[in-house]
């Protein structure tokens, strides 16, 4: 071959392995909504629309790429430093455009659809979470890697989860039921039915929660019915720090057996609120706490 | 019974009323005359002591009517309003009874004699059919009589009456000023505001001219009732005849 | 005359001893008669009885307190007002209360402080508006309704706001306070106690009521000291609305709809209705928050909403009747 010929030669090779380089650097994934997303390279530039989105961004370590959150984004202590856009309730469209963001992260069931459909609508890609099981926590962990090329931390991340989850499950998801009332709010009396979340935990450890059948998933119940049921634990981890005033306030009603073995346990709210991976230290605690019980009525039968 | 010392009466933009100096005495019948707009309503009120004067002071059987006790002032005189209130039901005999209020102690509810003098006032008054009937549910003239049957039902010794006979058909007028006759003379006072010029002069006894620019003038009726004077108040040309032994006055027109 | 009206009362007595029974009886836990009449002998179920004694009966108390107190301070605020439409809110009483007690709410302050903030915070209400309208010496009912209902308004912005940005969490508890919701009624002891005081009080004031209902000018002219009774009518109203908002929250429509359902049966004599009204008013609330507890049990829904839906078609059939008169 003559040399230019070569030299042409050479050039065409590496214009098509660049193409094909740049045809294979384009993220392609599909969000919780199940539409599909496409990105030219990994995002750099992320709006965060919840606090659990956050959280769950820095524990893959892209928390630096986090160039703008919602309000109470407060794990880690990183995550405090992050611009505030708003809160996930009532976003500021013009703050997020001000950040120039390559990528939205939004929750769907916690955000205001229009106000996200308009960023969408202005060009920026936006990812939809709605992680409503565990197995929705570890998925999302390695959809994040993806999205910011932090593959291998998330898929880490996402194999810790799992590996800790199966843990839970084998201890104590075979032992013996315990019927258990879990307090979301004081005033009106509140609590989770079976789709909830901690629901799912409390069967995780073995729990029962007494009101999983209702319709909805945070509804306001009587005290009377709580005391047909006669929970053998009462626990109480809702929004508020205020909780053991709620536990207090069960115990004028002597007949329940949560009273009188004592089994009203506080479950830290920051560690059940968000579908993160301090999610399962909440159940860790849950489950130890009913087992607690369970040992307690093994001793009390002797 | 009742005296003005300096007496005027409070209405705003008037620029140089005459002071009341006025004395009412017992078998008096007082007819208060003048166009709308001279103040008849407000010098009624201000005589029941309901509203301030712009100065000077009224009298009440000696006192100062400001001493008195709402109450107690109640069982001295008495009011009759141009409009009634009757935003709430009640029944004819009810409301005929709360004459009786001033009478009463708090915690003291209406005995059988209040409830027979009640019954007695509106029998007066031609209502005794209508005593279970809602007020709401009266004529004009039916109201204006229940008002009047509550005056004679709270008995005062001077009786105030602002267009007694308003809505009043012809034999209700004649029946009504009839029985303040009658009150009068049996030693009461009454003090009136009129528009019927006629029926003032058949049934006062003396009459008070009330300008609109707030002069007045007062005394027995025949001294009052003068042509001159009388044109003067109601801006009107009038006519006067004899009949019967009395005066009448038409008004002027040079239609028909 | 008011004796043929005596009978109807002996009813309307009767009739709130039966709602006070069907209130215990009834609850998102059935109760079969049988354990009651176990429980009266003293042999109910430790269940049974914790149910009856220490949360419905307590729950009943407060309801039929609340509604006693709701329907005389409605009575009231009608004759003073001399308008059928004024109810114990008119005057932006249960404003100023929602403001505090949401502000409480909001500082994550516990029940007794969230209730004693709806109290304080009524009683401001009550001297600003009074402050306002009576300050300047022209005070009538008048210039205290105009007051009232600016007043009103304000705290109606204020809840607003407060609604707008409060954590989601919060709201649920927020949303049942402002709709009044029995579920956390503190002891009845101090209502009952004030409803059956405030009653007596108004024997004597009854028939100057009556007087006063035809006019302030007719009542002055009938020997009322007129000031001096608006003055102790709004203080009552008052007093009687914050603590019936302090122990439920805002409650519509019984302090509205219970007077004119009771003049309907009663006439007007205010010495009959007062008491009618009280009786009434606590039946009428007592039904509702039984409804309340028992209609999509075991979840709960708030008492006011009951109080909504019930009150609306009975305003209008009330409405529908005077204009066929």
């Amino acid at each position: 071959m003559r040399p230019t010929h070569f030299i042409f030669f050479l050039l065409l090779v590496f214009s098509v392995l660049t193409l094909i380089n740049k045809a294979l650097a384009t993220v392609k994934l599909t969000d919780a909504t199940g539409q599909e997303l496409k990105l030219a390279e990994t995002a750099k530039r992320i709006i965060s629309l919840s606090p659990h989105i956050t959280e769950n961004l820095f524990e893959i370590g892209a928390g630096d790429l986090i160039a703008g959150t919602v309000e109470f984004s407060d794990y880690p202590e990183a995550a405090k430093q992050i611009p505030l856009i708003g809160g996930y309730e009532q976003l500021d469209i013009e703050a997020i455009l001000a950040l120039e963001p390559d990528l939205i992260i939004a929750w769907h069931s916690g955000n205001p659809l229009a106000q996200v459909e308009r960023l969408a609508g202005l060009g920026i890609p936006v990812y939809f979470t709605e992680p409503r099981n565990f197995s929705a926590i570890s998925h999302e962990l390695r959809q994040f890697g993806q999205l910011t090329g932090k593959n291998l931390k998330a898929e880490k991340a996402a194999r810790t989860f799992e590996q800790t989850l199966h843990q839970l499950k084998s201890t104590y998801a075979n032992q013996q039921p315990v019927k258990v009332f879990y307090q979301v709010w004081e005033q009106p009396l509140m609590t989770i039915n079976g789709e909830h979340f901690i629901s799912q935990a409390l069967n995780i450890c073995g729990g029962e929660n007494i009101f999983a059948e209702l319709s909805q998933l945070v509804p306001v119940i009587s005290r009377e019915t709580v005391l047909a049921h006669n929970p053998e634990v009462i626990m109480g981890g809702g929004m508020g720090e205020a909780t053991p005033a709620w536990l207090n306030n069960w115990k004028k009603f002597k007949s329940l057996q949560a009273v009188k073995n004592n089994r009203l346990y506080f479950i830290p709210p920051s560690l059940v609120q968000r579908p993160t991976v301090r999610f399962l230290q909440g159940t860790q605690i849950m489950c130890e706490k009913l087992q607690a019980a369970r040992n307690q009525r093994v001793t009390s039968h002797k | 019974m009742m005296q003005t010392e300096n007496l005027v009466i409070h209405i705003p933009g008037r620029s140089q009323p005459d002071a009341l100096n006025w004395q009412i005495e017992a078998g008096q019948c007082w007819g208060i005359l003048g166009p709308n707009g001279a103040g008849k309503t407000t010098l009624l009120l201000t005589l029941a002591g309901l509203k301030a004067p712009h100065s000077g002071r009224i009298l009440l059987a000696g006192k100062p009517i400001t001493a008195y006790k709402t109450q107690q002032r109640a069982q001295h005189l008495g009011l009759v309003f141009q409009q009634q209130q009757d935003n709430f039901p009640a029944t004819v005999l009810a409301t005929a009874l709360m004459g009786r209020h001033p009478y009463l102690k708090s915690w003291q509810t209406e005995s059988q004699a209040d409830i027979a003098l009640a019954k007695q006032a509106l029998a007066k008054m031609e209502l005794s059919k209508l005593e279970n009937r809602s007020i709401q549910t009266l004529s004009g003239g039916e109201r204006q009589r229940l008002a009047l049957a509550l005056l004679l039902t709270q008995n005062p010794s001077l009786l105030l009456l602002d267009e007694p006979i308003n809505h009043l058909d012809l034999h209700h007028q004649i029946a009504v000023l009839e029985i303040i006759h009658q009150q009068v003379q049996s030693g009461k006072s009454a003090i009136m505001a009129l528009h019927d010029l006629n029926l003032a002069a058949r049934f006062c006894s003396h009459i008070l001219l009330l300008y609109p620019d707030g002069q007045a003038c007062w005394g027995e009726k025949n001294s009052m009732l003068q042509l001159p004077a009388l044109e003067k108040l109601y801006r009107q040309r009038l006519i006067t005849t004899q009949l019967a032994g009395e005066t009448l006055f038409f008004p002027y027109s040079s239609i028909g | 005359m008011t004796l043929n009206l005596l009978p109807r009362l002996i009813l309307l007595f009767l009739l709130a001893l039966l709602v006070i029974l069907l209130g215990l009886l009834l609850g998102s836990v059935s109760l079969p008669p049988e354990a009651f009449f176990a429980l009266l002998t003293g042999q109910g179920t430790p269940l049974h009885t914790t149910l009856i004694l220490e949360l419905r009966l307590p729950r009943v108390l407060a309801a039929f307190a609340t509604g006693g107190l709701l329907a005389i301070a409605g009575a009231l605020m009608q004759v003073l007002l001399r308008n059928p439409l004024a109810d114990p809110y008119v005057l932006g009483l249960s404003g100023g209360a929602a403001v505090a007690a949401l502000l409480a709410m909001l500082a994550g302050l516990g029940m007794f402080w969230v209730s004693s903030a709806a109290f304080a915070g009524a009683l401001f209400s009550t001297l600003l508006v009074f402050g306002l309208a009576y300050g300047s010496g022209q005070g009538s009912a008048t210039r205290l309704l105009l007051t009232g209902v600016v007043i009103a308004s304000g705290w109606g912005a204020l809840i607003s706001f407060l609604l707008a940005t409060s954590q989601a969490h919060q709201l649920p508890g927020m949303l049942y306070w402002l709709m009044g919701d029995l579920s956390h009624a503190p002891s009845s002891v101090i209502p009952w106690l004030v409803l059956l005081v405030v009653l007596l009080a108004l024997i004597p004031l009854g028939r100057t009521l009556n007087v006063l209902a035809r006019g302030t000018l007719q009542a002055a002219a009938l020997g009322v000291a007129v000031q001096q009774v608006e003055l102790i009518i709004f203080g009552l109203a008052a007093l009687l609305t914050a603590i019936a908002v302090t122990l439920a929250g805002s409650i519509g429509f019984v302090g509205l709809i219970v007077p004119h359902l009771m003049r309907m049966v009663f006439g007007y004599d205010q010495r009959i209705l007062l008491p009618a009204s009280a009786l009434a008013g606590g039946s009428l609330l007592v039904l509702a928050d039984t409804l309340a507890r028992i209609v999509i049990a075991p979840q709960q829904l708030p008492v006011g909403v009951i109080t909504a839906l019930l009150g609306v078609p009975v305003f209008l059939l009330l409405l529908y009747r005077s204009n066929r008169q």
